[in-house]
């Protein structure tokens, strides 16, 4: 309930500016009269025009359609990479912090330990020893993700712990997995949206970066980062090819965490108000 | 204080262990060897070749000649340049690194102390809630989408600094500056909530009723207390930069060990990235150390304990 009142009081500009970047990926590759991947070898480089709005490129294939065909890639690897780091953190997190003891002191050592690692690096490492794929991508980004929703997971769920319902659906003799299923994370919610929505924009930056550096998406796929990573070939002469993905990307990234910080704002103000 | 540190560099060594341990392990699990060319070698060459290397002996041979190489400083045979060891390679590179990275983090930490404790002193005001937009920006801006931009628009347009290449001090001023921005964000946001949240603690009343001068008040009593989460933030944010150098090294060619990292992730030359990975490891160890040093003399409440 705090959510929904939360999602009504959102600052608009960014709401309007994020839904109009996520409907033209969605719906303008159906409008547009150029795919992605057609290429015009006789009209390559070609700057901004009223035929193609941001040019061409290497390969003369319109630049608009493939700023939303990989806008498309993009948002849906950060909204996939943060439902499965949510998955994994939420049900490690409250694990650790419903069982505790031991087993909360190795689990959340654990994370402590994986922490400290350049774990990002790892990422590349591992992209480098199993190959390069879509669906690796996401458990790459999960990966990196996960560590800090199980924290806040495992805190909240200690406190939870402590309190009343808990003790009585625990004297009711309810059997523990019903317990964290039904009591404990429907009661987790606030934290968990205010960090997946703050997660979605890091996403996409970690599959961004990964692309940039030519070990993510892969041709004739393709999403903002690799634009970005061709752009910056060309940046001398065509600098259309740099401009425009690095600016799509920027702004949805400061649109997605301002929107972010927003439900947090909101959220805890009802937090500190005695919810 | 002296037991903390050894505690410390006891749990560091079995995690550096295990990042070695973990390197290895997927060097040896990585489908394809090293050599798997376009055109097949003879299988004497290949031999050969994995003699030299060593590929043909034992794993648990393999696995205790390259923790002791690591030991000894000695990562090994790079497997694309031929010629080179590993370690010949990071050392060529790691002063370039460590000065681009440096300079960017002390450019982070002033800019952000300065522009944090500004805004702080104007809370609510509207040069308050210009840095702290502007806080916001600079933080959801990822460094390899500054960068290139920056080049483009003083590089190429306006020729104020050179695009890329290595040499003189004007080669620094755009890597620094990419660097250097998404942490500044960070420190100024943490700054200013740490000197506005402190401002009103009962013991800064206290000192204020003692008439002290505000210089004095500001750099003994506020900041020691308001600057902790900015230095536990100094631990990620060093993590960060070393993350954020692999790209800015390919983007102006600097010859660090961030642009070895990845060429040797895309010519899958395992010794080199996994000799990079343990190097920016032990980096991030130690510095995470230092943080926690700092911390504990910091704060007065631990000043003097033992513990």
């Amino acid at each position: 309930m705090t959510a929904t009142n939360a999602m009504t009081s959102l600052p608009r500009a960014p709401m309007a500016v994020l839904s109009v970047i996520v409907l033209a990926c969605l719906f303008g590759p159906f409008i547009m009269p150029y795919t992605a991947e057609q290429m015009d070898l006789l009209d390559t480089y070609a700057a901004p025009s009223l035929a193609h709005p941001l040019g061409t490129d290497a390969l003369g294939r319109d630049v608009l359609a493939r700023l939303l065909a990989a806008g498309r890639i993009s948002l849906a690897v950060g909204l996939a990479a943060t439902l499965a780091s949510s998955f994994i953190g939420i049900s490690y997190g409250a694990l650790a912090g419903y069982r505790g003891g031991w087993t909360d002191q190795a689990m959340m050592r654990f994370v402590d330990v994986v922490y400290a690692l350049p774990f990002l690096f790892f990422v590349i490492v591992l992209m480098v020893v199993i190959g390069r794929h879509m669906w690796l991508i996401f458990i790459a980004i999960a990966a990196v993700e996960w560590l800090t929703m199980a924290r806040i997971v495992r805190g909240q769920t200690v406190s939870l712990k402590q309190m009343e319902f808990i003790q009585a659906a625990r004297a009711l003799g309810l059997p523990p997995w019903r317990i964290l299923l039904r009591h404990i994370v429907p009661n987790l919610r606030s934290p968990v949206i205010v960090f997946a929505t703050l997660s979605i924009p890091q996403a996409i930056m970690i599959e961004s970066f990964l692309s940039f550096l030519g070990l993510g998406v892969q041709e004739p796929m393709t999403s903002w980062g690799s634009m970005i990573k061709s752009g910056v070939v060309d940046m001398e002469f065509a600098p259309w090819l740099l401009v425009s993905p690095a600016v799509i990307l920027a702004v949805t990234l400061i649109c997605l965490t301002v929107l972010g910080d927003a439900i947090r704002d909101a959220l805890d103000k009802r937090a500190s108000a005695g919810l | 204080m002296l037991r903390m540190i050894f505690q410390r560099l006891i749990i560091a060594v079995p995690t550096l262990f295990v990042i070695i341990t973990l390197a290895f392990a997927m060097i040896k699990v990585a489908p394809g060897g090293p050599f798997d060319g376009e055109r097949a070698l003879s299988k004497a060459v290949q031999d050969n070749l994995n003699r030299q290397y060593k590929l043909d002996r034992p794993l648990l041979e393999q696995y205790a000649h390259y923790v002791g190489g690591v030991a000894r400083g000695d990562f090994g045979p790079s497997f694309q340049y031929r010629d080179q060891s590993v370690t010949g390679l990071i050392r060529q590179g790691l002063p370039a690194s460590i000065l681009v990275g440096g300079i960017a983090l002390l450019c982070a930490l002033g800019a952000g102390l300065g522009l944090g404790v500004w805004a702080a002193q104007r809370a609510g005001r509207l040069a308050d809630r210009l840095v702290m937009a502007a806080a916001a920006t600079g933080l959801a801006l990822p460094s390899f989408v500054i960068a290139p931009l920056l080049a483009l628009v003083f590089g190429v347009a306006l020729r104020w600094v050179p695009v890329a290449g290595w040499g003189g001090p004007g080669n620094l001023i755009l890597p620094v500056i990419a660097l250097a921005v998404p942490y500044a964000a960070s420190i100024a946001r943490l700054t200013r909530a740490g000197v506005v949240e402190v401002s009103s603690a009962p013991f800064v009343r206290t000192a204020r009723g003692k008439n002290i001068s505000q210089t004095r008040l500001l750099w003994r009593h506020i900041l020691p207390r308001a600057l902790m989460p900015v230095v536990s933030y100094l631990g990620p944010a060093a993590a960060g930069i070393l993350t954020g150098s692999v790209v800015i090294e390919t983007i102006f060619q600097i010859p660090g060990i961030g642009r070895y990292f990845v060429q040797g992730a895309l010519n899958r030359d395992f010794t080199l990235v996994m000799g990079v990975v343990i190097v920016y490891a032990a980096l991030i160890i130690v510095f995470n150390l230092i943080v926690d040093i700092a911390l504990q003399w910091l704060d007065p409440r631990t000043r003097g304990q033992s513990t």
